[in-house]
């Protein structure tokens, strides 16, 4: 490394803190089809908040909603304390990471960087000053004097996203940037761009179809489909918790049982009463994850006592998968594996049951 | 895969097919080059002595001169009227909606479908009613209208290649529309804006319908000379320098685009 980027390192101390975003009622309608129906979301500042959801779900949408390339039917967005859902994208100040990077093809490393400083009127030395401190968060100090063809995709990336946060812009959209790297590349940038939200204090609003890379880099994931918001929580209570069994199958594998709940006590439709914890009163959907059943004597005496035969047994990994044909259906167990375990063999009988406290009860019909 | 579908009898026949009509496009055109340096005044496609006599009284016989000034002026100003026209027309079809757009395009282009002579005849009878006929700048005015469709069609498929995307990226890091325009929209358009204007102007420069009809008893241009010329005195050998000395122009400027154009197609396509 030269002196000279040593030294300007210390001398661009710029905090860029980002501000909050809310969605108040907004909605997207092409025709007679809501893209997104109203939607009511809260960004917190600097919270790391990832739009999830299958093809279709109308996620894409409410990132363009946002940086302002499609306006909407109705409903409110604001950026901290401003309405913005009239303002043109260009006097938004967010910044924005394209899945294909979108890069200018015809300007060189530095002047892609400096391009949104330039088009404010940034004095040149100036200009300089920034683009070499962006440069530096995402690594590519190196590259500055490249062509954008001299670039692999993940160094194109890197310079998309300095791109994006060299005028401080109040928030940072991205969509799907990691989509089109290889997976090694996808877990280091992950990283990288987690370890740059948390030190710039920015806002990142992270629109993805990987249920790993949201689970991974964000702070809370809102769960979309069919155009509407089905749940905004935690990783760890997205997968504890679901809403409804959309969100529950969206994250790993359910055993979903529809019945209804009274007392402490889901009847399931075929009649089979189960303990839970649940206190309310009505139809309801019961998510069991295949990890939380135990068999034989892992079973304590308040979990409900049921018996399978065994349909089939992968080996995944570190995983065994058994699926059994149970009075509630079939039922999908996973058990670690250790040196000891052996799948249990086809047509074999196994009583099985799990922590009442571990299952989910989700109030509503299918 | 060839080699296996046609057999080495068809390559033959193919190989010699293909030669022959290659021979036929470009001939007529190649033929009148030796003719128009040779020193003599018959019309010998192998001459024995060489000459730019023929160069010479393009630019000294003041007739002559006066046409191909004149022509080189039409060209100029049609071609860059219709190269602003078109490249804005170019952008702004592509933010049209699809069907809105489609109707644009064809309007667009209709003046390379239309025939020369039903636009000559147009033109004239609108010119007559003004007393525009004779006059410069109405005859570059329709010129422009001509070469139009040569800068559309480049420039539209080439806004179509270029990633929508970037427009939004300059929009999300702060350039309006108009600087949009200007620091990304047009540098990725060069290329074939400049390609547009070349093909235009070599268009203007040539077109003898329409200017036959606008150009009145005062201004003759190159073609309405050298056709005025073959229809009088038969063939002038002036016309084989005229004629040389545009395809070397549509020649030198062919290898300028096709350089570039392969220059910015690596640039674009590695950003995909």
């Amino acid at each position: 490394m030269t002196t000279a980027t040593t030294s300007i390192a210390g001398t661009a101390p710029i905090n860029t803190r980002g501000v909050g975003v809310r969605f108040e009622q907004l909605s997207k309608r092409y025709g007679d089809f809501y893209a997104v129906d109203s939607l009511d979301l809260n960004v917190a500042p600097g919270e790391f908040l990832s739009i999830l959801g299958p093809s279709g779900s109308g996620k894409t949408t409410v990132l363009m909603l946002i940086a302002g390339f499609v306006a909407p039917t109705s409903g409110r967005l604001l950026l901290g304390d401003q309405d913005i859902s009239q303002i043109p994208p260009y006097k938004r100040n967010i910044g924005v990471v394209f899945q294909n990077y979108a890069l200018f093809p015809h300007l060189d490393v530095r002047r892609n960087v400096g391009f949104p400083l330039e088009v404010r009127g940034v004095p040149k030395d100036e200009i300089a000053k920034r683009v070499n401190w962006a440069l530096e968060r995402v690594h590519m100090e190196k590259f500055a004097d490249r062509r954008i063809s001299q670039l692999s995709g993940g160094q194109q990336q890197r310079i998309a996203l300095a791109r994006a946060i060299v005028f401080e812009p109040r928030a940072l959209l991205m969509d799907e940037p990691l989509a089109a790297l290889d997976r090694n590349l996808r877990q280091d940038m992950q990283y990288e761009i987690r370890s740059l939200q948390r030190s710039l204090g920015q806002t990142v609003i992270y629109v993805t179809h990987d249920q790993e890379e949201a689970l991974n880099l964000s702070d809370r994931v809102a769960v979309m489909n069919l155009g509407r918001l089905q749940q905004v929580d935690t990783p760890k209570n997205l997968y504890l918790r679901p809403a409804n069994p959309f969100v529950a199958g969206f994250f790993g594998e359910a055993n979903l049982l529809s019945g209804k709940t009274q007392g402490g006590v889901f009847t399931t439709d075929a009649g089979i009463r189960l303990p839970v914890t649940e206190t309310r009163e009505g139809p309801a959907v019961l998510c069991v994850r295949p990890e939380m059943i135990v068999f034989g004597d892992e079973r304590k005496s308040d979990f409900p006592s049921l018996t399978g035969t065994v349909l089939e047994t992968r080996y995944r990994g570190s995983i065994l998968h058994i699926e059994l044909d149970t009075p509630l259906g079939k039922i999908n167990a996973v058990q670690h594996i250790n040196t000891t375990n052996d799948a249990p063999a086809e047509g074999t009988t196994l009583e099985f049951g799990w922590d009442p406290n571990l299952g989910h009860v989700m109030m509503g019909q299918v | 895969m060839n080699e296996y579908l046609l057999g080495l009898q068809g390559r033959r026949v193919l190989f010699a097919y293909a030669i022959v009509l290659i021979l036929f496009i470009i001939l007529p055109a190649l033929v009148l080059v030796p003719i128009s340096i040779s020193a003599d005044d018959s019309f010998v496609i192998i001459p024995e002595a060489f000459s730019l006599r023929w160069y010479e009284q393009l630019v000294g016989d003041p007739r002559w001169r006066n046409a191909l000034v004149l022509s080189l002026q039409v060209a100029a100003v049609a071609s860059v009227m219709a190269t602003i026209a078109g490249v804005l027309g170019a952008i702004g079809i592509s933010r049209a909606s699809p069907k809105v757009a489609k109707v644009l395009r064809l309007i667009f282009i209709a003046p390379i479908i239309v025939p020369l002579m039903v636009i000559g005849v147009g033109f004239y009878m609108l010119y007559a009613r003004m007393r525009l006929v004779g006059s410069f700048f109405p005859l570059c005015l329709a010129h422009a209208v001509l070469v139009l469709p040569f800068v559309m069609l480049p420039v539209s498929a080439r806004l179509y290649s270029i990633d929508k995307r970037l427009e939004w990226a300059a929009a999300s890091l702060g350039a309006g529309p108009y600087r949009t325009i200007f620091r990304v929209q047009l540098p990725l358009l060069a290329p074939s804006i400049f390609a547009g204007f070349v093909f235009a102007f070599i268009f203007s420069f040539d077109e003898v319908v329409v200017a036959q009809f606008l150009s009145g008893p005062r201004l003759e241009t190159l073609p309405r000379r050298m056709w005025e010329g073959i229809q009088m005195g038969g063939l002038e050998k002036t016309i084989t320098a005229v004629t040389t000395a545009q395809l070397l122009l549509a020649v030198v400027a062919m290898l300028i685009i096709s350089i570039w154009q392969r220059r910015s197609a690596t640039k674009a396509v590695s950003s995909k």
